[in-house]
C-alpha cells in the first residue's frame, strides 16, 4: 500500500498580514495531482490542519473541498489535530464521516485510535497537553512523560505493520531538530518528547515542525509545512513523504508553490535592476538614509513582506543641546545648570548669578525635603 | 525579587483566604492570569503591591477600600507574602484596619517583616522604610517597573511633554529641578511686582506735586531737585500766614465757653418758677389725705380678726351637727344586738349534731370500697371458671403422645437404608449419562447420512464435468496441431501428406490451466465423500457396543427402591413434630395447675369482704348536705355577732370626740370677741383688695409732696443772685468772627505742605528702587533661561532638559525592542527642534519609518503599532529604572492587558519579545482574557468570580 504523509497545513495563514489562501489553494491542487500519480491509498495528516483555533471561512472551504476530492477516489484519510486546532471544531462529525473512511482524532480518551487498513495498523496521537493527560495516569508533570505513559499502555504487535501519526515537539538527545520562525514558541515548560518513546513503530508520521526532515532513521519523519511559513524557510524547499508499506521505503517528492518565498539582499539600486512576483524580505545595504525604500521595491516586487536594513543609520543622537550630558544622577543641580545655561545663552554663568542660585538650590532643597 | 507564595485574605474581591504558589509556575516564563471583568486580576498585584508598600497599585485606590465587602466579620484582611531577593528570604504579612460590627474602633494596622526565618522587624512604617531599603526602590519605581498597569500602557507613549515630564519626576525624583525653575519664576515675577508696584507709585506721587511746571522732559532725579527749591521758596511766607490764623482761632474758642455758661442759669430761674406753683396745688388735698391713712391701718388689724371669729363659728355648727346623728345610730344597734345575742347562745346544739353527723359518714366511705373491690375480685372467677377442666383435659393428651414416642422405630430404620440408598442413587446416574449418549449418537448418525449423499452427488455431478470438458480439450489439441498442416507437408501424428479431414479448433475450451484446476477440485470432492463414509462406519460400531434394553430394566427397579426410602425420610419427620408437641403440652400443663390454685384464692377473699359491709338508710350525698348546712350556720352568727358588737364600740369612740370639739371651740370664739372689741372703729373699713389700691395712692401723693419741696430748695441756691441774660446778641458776634476767618486764602499753606510731603516720600521711593532694580535683572536672567523663556530660543525648562538624558536611555532601551518587534521598521527618536518656538518639545516623541525613511507624528501609530511601541517603552523605562537603582533586577513583572488589540502575528511578536525578557530567571504574568493568549500560554492563574467572592485556582 501506498501511503502520502502531510502535516501543518496551516489553512487561513497569514503571513506579515499578506494571506495565503490562494497558495494553500494552489499546493492543494498540486498534492492533488501528486495523489493520482502514485496511486496514493491512504493520506495521513498529522496536524495543525488549520492555522487558527477559529479558522476564516476560506480555510474551512478548502479542507472540505480537498477531502471531498480524496474520498470521491475512495482513499482513506486519517487526521489528527495540532496544536494550532481546536479539538472540538476539527472533530466535529467524526464519528459519521468515519463510515466514509476519513478518521479524525482530536482527543485521548485512555486508549489511542487504533484503525486498521490492510495490513497495516493506524495508531492517531492527536496534540495533547500534560493536563489532558493527568486524569489516566499518575506521575505525569511533563510532555515526555504524557507520551511515553500513553504509547506504553498501547499494547502492539511487533509482527505486525505499525504506523503512528503523532504532532509534538519529538526530539533526539543525539540530534538536532530544525527549527523554523513559523513555529510557535513554547512559553514556559518543556514541551519536547524524546523520539525513543517511539521505536516499535514502523514508521513515525511526525508533525509540528516546519522543515520536512528525518529523526535517528529515515522512517521517523516530519513531513513538514506545505508552504514556507516564514523567510527562515527561504533556502530548501518543501516535499511530501510517499511510503510504501511493503518495505517502509520512503520516497520524498518536491512541491512547486504558486509563489516562493524568497530573501534578496543589496543597495537599493542593484535590486531594483531586477523584479520577481515571490514574497520577498528584502536586505538593504546602503548606508545612507533612503527616501522612500518599500515604495520604490514595491513597484518591482508587488509581493513584498518585509525589508531590513544591514547598516541602518540610527536617529538616536548622544550629543543633543537639548539634554543633560552624561549620567545624570551623579551630577549636582548646580554642576546640571551651568551646562543648561551655557547651551541656551551661550556665555557662562557669572559669580553673582551663581551665588544666587546656589540660595535657591537651598531653598528648593528645604521645601522639597 | 522574586515572590514565592502569596497568601490573601478578605481583600479586595476575595472573601476568604486564598494562596498562590508562585513555584508552581516554573523559575522562568511566562504565565497567564485570566478570569472574567472584575474578578480581581489586577488585585493580586494590589496585593502585593500592599504587601511591599502599604499601597495599592493604581492611584485611584485607597488602603482602607482593600478590604473585601464580602468578608465574614470574624475574617481579618491580610496580605502575607513571601519572595526572595539576592539570595535572603523575606516574608511581611501586613492587615488592613476595619471597623467589626458593635465595635467602636477599627482593629490596629500591624506590619511584621521575616528576613531568613530568624531578624523580625514590626511596625507599618518600619517595615515600609526596610522594604526600601532592601529593594533600593521606592513604591512608585516598583509599579512602574513591575507592572505595566491597565491604561498606563498607552499614556506614556502620547503623554506630551509635560505629562511625561510629570511622570518622570516621580519615577526619577526631578522634583529639585522643578522646584528650582518655580522658585526662581516665583522670585523673578516677586521682585518685578516690587519694582513695577515702586515706580508706579512714585509715578503716581510726581503727578500729585502742586505745581504748574512742565516735567514730561525731566528725569526722577531733576524733578526731586526743582521740587526741593519749590518748597525753599514758599516757606517763608506760608509761616507769616500760620501766626495769624491762630490768633482768630483762640478768639472764637473763648466767646463758645461764654454762651454756653449764660444759657445754664436762664433754664434754672424758669425751672423754679414752675416748681413752686406745682408745690401749691398739691398743699389743698392734705388733710384729707391724713384721714384715709389712719383708715387704713385700722381695717389691717381688723380684718384677720373677723375672719378668725367665723371659722369657729362653723366649726360649732358641724359638730353639734355629727352630736345628734351619733346619738341616733346608738339606740337603733343596741336593740340589733339584743336579738343576736339569744342565737348566739343556743349554737352548742348544733356543733353537737355536726359531730354525730361526721362519724356516720366515715363509715359510708368505707361501704363504698369493699364493694368496688368484690366487683373485680368476681370479673377474675368469671375468667378462671373451666381451668379444672383444661387441666385434665391437656393431662389426657400427654400421656398419649409420651405412648406414640415411646413405640415409634422410624428413626431405626433410616440409619439402616442410608448406605443403600446412596449406591443406588449413583447408579441411576450412570444409566442416564449411558442413555443421553446413546440418543446423540443416534441422531449424529443420521445427520452423516444426509451429508454422504450429498458428497456422493456432488462428486458425480463434477466428475462428469470434468470428462466432458477433457475430451473436449484432447480434440482441441488435434484442432491446434491441424492447424498446422497444410497440403502435402507431412502430419506431424501420422506423417500423411494428405489431410481429407482436418480436425476443427473448438469454441469455448477450457485452458490446460483451468482443467487442471477442475482436476484438482474433483480430488478434494472425492477425498470428502470418502471421508463421509469412513464417519458413518464409526458411529455404527460406537452403537452396537451398548445393549440399552437391560440398561432401561435396570434403572426402572433401582427407582422403586428409592422411593421407600424418601417414605421412611417423612415417618422420621413426623416423629419430630411429636416431640415438639409434647414440650409445649408440659408448659401449658405448668400455666393450668398456678391457674388452678389462684381460683380457690379468690373465693376465700371474696367471702371474708362481704362480712365487712355494713347497712344504713341514709343517703351519703344527703347526710354531706345537712353537716355542710350546719357548720355554714353556726359560721355566719358568730361573725354578725362579733362584727355588731365591735362597730357599736367604735361609734361610742367618735361620739365622745366630738363633744370635746364642741367645748373648745366655744371657748375660742369668745376670745376672739373680746380682742376685737378693743379696737377703734374706723371711719371707712376697707377689705384687702381696697386696701392695696387706696394705699398705694395715698403713699403716691406724700411721696410727690417730698420730692418737690427738696427740688425748689435746691434751685433756690443756685439761681441766688443771678439773673437773665440776653444770648442772641452773643451768638452775633461769634458769627462776625467766623466770617472773618473764612474770608482769609489758604491757597498757598496748602500747596506748601502737600509739596513738602510728597518731596519726603518719592526721595525715599527714589532710593528703594534703585536697589530693587540689581536683584530684578538677575533673577530674569535665571528664571528665564530655568523656565525656558528666552527669546530667539527652543522653549526647554531645566526640568526637561534633566529628564531628557533620562528619556534618551529609555528610548535607547525600548528600540532595542521595537527593532524585533516591528521587523525593524520602527524606531522611536526625541524630538529635537519644535515646529514653533512657543512650543515646549524636549519631551516629545517621534517615529522614524525605516521603510518610507520617514520621520513621522507618534499619533500616526496605527493600534497594533501602538501597542508595540508602548509595550517597547515600557520595557525600556522598566530596564532604565532597574539601571540607575543600582542594578536592581525585579524578577517578576506583570502586564496588565492591552494584548486585544494585536493580530496574531503581532501577539506572536509580543510574546516572543517577553519571552526574551524571561530569559534567564524571569517570571513576566500577563493579566488578560484575550482567548488566544489562554491557548498559548500553559501556566495559568485562574480567577473565578461568584457572588460570594473571587477565588484562585493555578493551572500548570
Amino acid at each position: 500500500m501506498k501511503v502520502m504523509h502531510l502535516s501543518d497545513l496551516h489553512l487561513g495563514k497569514t503571513v506579515l498580514e499578506q494571506s495565503l489562501i490562494e497558495d494553500q489553494k494552489y499546493i492543494l491542487n498540486e498534492i492533488n495531482k501528486i495523489i493520482e500519480k502514485e496511486n496514493i491509498e491512504t493520506v495521513l495528516l498529522s496536524g495543525d490542519i488549520y492555522d487558527k483555533s477559529i479558522p476564516p471561512i476560506e480555510a474551512v472551504n478548502m479542507l472540505d473541498e480537498f477531502i471531498t476530492k480524496l474520498q470521491n477516489k475512495n482513499i482513506n484519510i486519517l487526521i489528527i489535530s495540532g496544536n494550532h486546532d481546536s479539538k472540538d471544531r476539527l472533530g466535529f462529525g467524526n464519528k459519521i464521516l468515519e463510515k466514509n473512511k476519513i478518521y479524525i482524532e482530536t482527543t485521548y480518551n485512555g486508549k489511542l485510535k487504533k484503525v486498521k487498513i490492510d495490513d497495516v495498523n493506524f495508531y492517531m496521537l492527536p496534540f495533547l497537553k500534560p493536563a489532558l493527560v493527568k486524569p489516566f495516569f499518575d506521575d505525569v508533570e511533563s510532555y515526555d512523560d504524557a507520551i511515553r505513559k500513553i504509547i506504553s499502555n498501547e499494547e502492539i504487535n511487533k509482527d505486525e505493520k505499525n504506523i503512528i501519526l503523532v504532532h509534538q515537539f519529538v526530539t533526539s538527545s543525539s540530534l538536532e531538530v530544525i527549527k523554523s520562525d513559523s513555529e510557535t514558541v513554547s512559553l514556559g515548560g518543556i514541551d519536547n518528547v524524546n523520539v525513543d518513546i517511539f521505536k516499535d513503530f514502523d514508521y513515525v508520521a511526525m508533525g509540528h515542525i516546519h522543515r520536512p526532515q528525518k529523526l535517528t532513521r529515515d522512517t521517523i519523519r516530519y513531513a513538514g509545512s506545505i508552504l514556507k511559513y516564514s523567510f527562515s524557510e527561504a533556502n530548501y524547499n518543501k516535499s511530501v513523504p510517499v511510503i510504501d508499506t511493503n518495505d517502509f521505503s520512503v520516497n520524498l517528492i518536491p512541491l512547486n508553490p504558486l509563489h516562493d518565498m524568497r530573501i534578496i539582499e543589496g543597495t537599493l539600486n542593484d535590486l531594483l535592476k531586477d523584479s520577481s512576483n515571490d514574497y520577498i524580505n528584502a536586505i538593504l545595504l546602503d548606508e545612507e538614509e533612503l527616501i522612500d525604500p518599500i515604495g520604490e521595491l514595491r513597484k518591482k516586487y508587488p509581493n513584498i513582506l518585509k525589508l531590513e536594513f544591514k547598516n541602518k543609520r540610527s536617529f538616536y543622537n548622544e550629543d543633543s543641546k537639548s539634554m543633560a550630558s552624561g549620567n545624570v544622577k551623579d551630577r549636582t543641580p548646580l554642576d546640571l545648570f551651568e551646562e543648561f545655561y551655557l547651551n541656551q545663552n551661550n556665555i557662562t554663568l557669572d559669580d553673582e548669578l551663581r551665588e544666587i542660585f546656589n540660595d535657591i538650590i537651598k531653598e528648593a532643597t528645604n521645601e522639597t525635603n | 525579587m522574586k515572590p514565592i507564595n502569596i497568601k490573601i485574605s478578605a481583600f479586595g474581591p476575595y472573601k476568604g483566604l486564598e494562596t498562590v504558589d508562585f513555584t508552581k509556575l516554573g523559575s522562568n516564563g511566562i504565565f497567564l492570569i485570566t478570569g472574567d471583568t472584575g474578578s480581581g486580576k489586577t488585585s493580586l498585584f494590589d496585593a502585593i503591591c500592599f504587601a511591599l508598600y502599604n499601597q495599592p497599585s493604581g492611584t485611584n485606590r485607597t488602603v482602607d477600600s482593600l478590604r473585601s465587602d464580602y468578608a465574614d466579620d470574624e475574617t481579618d484582611t491580610f496580605v502575607e507574602f513571601e519572595f526572595t531577593h539576592k539570595e535572603n528570604k523575606y516574608v511581611i504579612k501586613r492587615n488592613v484596619p476595619y471597623k467589626k460590627k458593635n465595635r467602636k474602633t477599627k482593629t490596629v494596622a500591624e506590619a511584621t517583616l521575616i528576613i531568613n526565618d530568624k531578624d523580625i522587624i514590626t511596625g507599618v512604617k518600619e517595615v515600609t522604610n526596610k522594604i526600601i531599603e532592601i529593594l533600593g526602590i521606592d513604591d512608585k519605581q516598583f509599579k512602574q517597573i513591575a507592572m505595566i498597569a491597565q491604561g498606563e500602557f498607552l499614556k506614556l507613549l502620547f503623554a506630551t511633554s509635560d505629562e511625561r515630564s510629570k511622570i518622570f519626576r516621580k519615577i526619577f525624583d526631578t522634583s529639585i529641578y522643578y522646584k528650582i525653575s518655580e522658585l526662581l519664576k516665583e522670585k523673578f515675577l516677586k521682585t518685578k511686582r516690587e519694582y513695577d508696584d515702586k515706580n508706579n507709585i512714585l509715578k503716581n506721587e510726581i503727578e500729585h506735586i502742586n505745581w504748574d511746571k512742565d516735567i514730561s522732559n525731566l528725569t526722577i532725579l531733576e524733578i526731586i531737585k526743582l521740587l526741593n527749591e519749590e518748597n525753599e521758596k514758599d516757606k517763608i511766607i506760608v509761616l507769616e500766614e500760620k501766626e495769624k490764623r491762630k490768633k482768630l482761632d483762640e478768639k472764637i474758642e473763648l466767646l463758645i465757653k461764654d454762651i454756653e455758661i449764660k444759657k445754664n442759669i436762664n433754664a434754672d430761674i424758669l425751672n423754679l418758677k414752675n416748681k413752686t406753683s406745682e408745690l401749691n396745688n398739691l398743699k389743698s388735698n392734705y388733710d384729707e389725705m391724713l384721714l384715709i391713712k389712719n383708715d387704713i391701718k385700722l381695717s389691717e388689724l381688723l380684718n384677720p380678726l373677723n375672719k378668725e371669729l367665723n371659722l369657729y363659728e362653723n366649726n360649732l355648727i358641724n359638730n353639734n351637727k355629727l352630736k345628734i346623728e351619733y346619738e341616733n345610730y346608738l339606740n337603733e344597734e343596741e336593740i340589733n344586738l339584743q336579738k343576736l345575742k339569744e342565737k348566739y347562745l343556743n349554737l352548742e346544739q348544733v356543733k353537737d349534731q355536726v359531730k354525730k353527723d361526721n362519724i356516720v359518714l366515715e363509715k359510708l366511705k368505707q361501704n363504698i370500697n369493699i364493694q368496688k373491690e368484690i366487683k373485680l375480685l368476681n370479673e377474675e372467677k368469671e375468667e378462671l371458671k373451666n381451668c379444672n377442666d383444661i387441666l385434665l383435659k391437656n393431662k389426657k393428651e400427654r400421656e398419649e403422645i409420651q405412648e406414640y414416642i415411646l413405640n415409634d422405630k422410624s428413626y431405626i430404620n433410616l440409619e439402616k437404608a442410608r448406605d443403600e440408598d446412596k449406591v443406588n442413587k449413583e447408579k441411576i446416574k450412570e444409566y442416564n449419562d449411558i442413555i443421553i449418549s446413546y440418543n446423540d449418537n443416534l441422531e449424529y448418525k443420521e445427520k452423516l447420512k444426509l451429508e454422504l449423499e450429498n458428497d456422493i452427488k456432488n462428486y458425480e455431478i463434477h466428475n462428469n464435468e470434468y470428462v466432458l470438458e477433457e475430451s473436449k480439450f484432447l480434440r482441441n489439441q488435434a484442432g491446434i496441431l491441424a492447424k498446422e498442416l497444410s497440403p502435402n507437408k507431412p502430419c506431424l501424428v501420422c506423417g500423411s501428406k494428405n489431410h481429407p479431414s482436418k480436425a476443427e479448433l473448438i469454441n469455448d475450451v477450457l485452458s490446460k490451466e483451468e482443467l487442471d484446476n477442475l482436476k484438482i477440485n474433483l480430488d478434494l470432492l472425492n477425498e470428502k465423500r470418502n471421508n463421509s463414509i469412513n464417519n458413518l462406519n464409526l458411529i455404527n460400531a460406537k452403537l452396537n457396543e451398548v445393549d440399552i434394553e437391560k440398561i432401561n430394566t435396570e434403572k426402572t427397579k433401582l427407582e422403586a427402591i428409592k422411593f421407600d426410602f424418601d417414605k421412611l425420610l417423612n415417618d422420621c419427620k413426623i416423629f419430630d413434630q411429636k416431640k415438639l408437641m409434647l414440650n409445649n403440652l408440659n408448659n401449658s400443663i405448668l400455666k393450668n395447675e398456678e391457674d388452678v390454685k389462684r381460683y380457690n384464692n379468690i373465693i376465700s377473699n371474696l367471702e371474708s369482704l362481704e362480712k365487712q359491709i355494713f347497712n344504713f338508710d341514709i343517703n351519703l350525698e344527703d347526710l354531706e348536705k345537712e353537716i355542710n348546712n350546719n357548720e355554714t350556720y353556726i359560721k355566719n352568727i358568730t361573725t354578725s355577732y362579733n362584727d355588731l358588737n365591735s362597730s357599736i364600740k367604735e361609734i361610742k369612740g367618735k361620739y365622745d370626740v366630738v363633744l370635746s370639739n364642741i367645748e373648745n371651740e366655744t371657748k375660742n370664739k369668745e376670745k376672739v370677741l373680746n380682742e376685737i372689741n378693743n379696737i377703734d372703729k374706723p371711719t371707712n373699713l376697707y377689705n384687702t383688695n381696697e386696701i392695696v389700691i387706696i394705699k398705694k395712692e395715698n403713699d403716691n401723693y406724700f411721696n410727690s409732696y417730698d420730692i418737690l419741696k427738696t427740688q425748689i430748695k435746691q434751685l433756690e441756691e443756685k439761681t441766688k443772685d443771678k439773673e437773665i441774660s440776653d444770648i442772641d446778641n452773643l451768638n452775633n458776634e461769634l458769627l462776625k468772627l467766623r466770617i472773618e476767618k473764612n474770608n482769609m486764602n489758604d491757597d498757598l499753606i496748602i500747596k506748601y505742605d502737600n509739596n513738602v510731603k510728597i518731596y519726603d516720600s518719592i526721595s525715599l521711593k527714589f532710593k528703594e528702587i534703585e536697589s530693587i532694580n540689581r536683584k530684578y535683572s538677575n533673577y530674569k536672567k535665571l528664571s528665564d533661561t530655568a523656565n525656558g523663556n528666552l527669546i530667539g530660543k527652543n522653549k526647554i525648562i531645566f526640568e526637561h532638559f534633566v529628564q531628557a538624558s533620562y528619556f534618551n536611555e529609555i528610548i535607547k532601551n525600548s528600540n532595542f525592542r521595537l527593532d524585533i518587534m516591528t521587523n525593524g521598521q520602527f524606531e522611536l527618536i526625541r524630538k529635537e527642534v519644535a515646529t514653533s518656538l512657543n512650543d515646549k518639545v524636549s519631551l516629545d516623541l517621534e517615529i522614524v519609518d525605516h521603510y518610507t525613511g520617514k520621520i513621522r507624528s507618534i499619533k500616526s501609530l496605527s493600534g497594533g503599532e501602538s501597542f508595540k511601541a508602548s509595550l517597547a517603552l515600557a520595557l525600556g523605562l522598566s530596564d532604565t529604572i532597574q539601571n540607575y537603582a543600582g542594578g536592581i533586577v525585579v524578577e517578576t513583572m506583570f502586564i496588565d492587558e492591552g494584548f486585544g488589540s494585536l493580530d496574531s502575528d503581532s501577539l506572536e511578536q509580543a510574546l516572543a519579545t517577553l519571552y526574551d525578557l524571561t530569559n534567564g530567571n524571569r517570571l513576566i504574568g500577563i493579566i488578560s482574557h484575550v482567548s488566544e493568549l489562554k491557548s498559548r500560554i500553559d501556566s495559568k492563574i485562574y480567577i473565578s468570580k461568584t457572588a460570594n467572592g473571587s477565588t484562585i485556582k493555578i493551572e500548570k
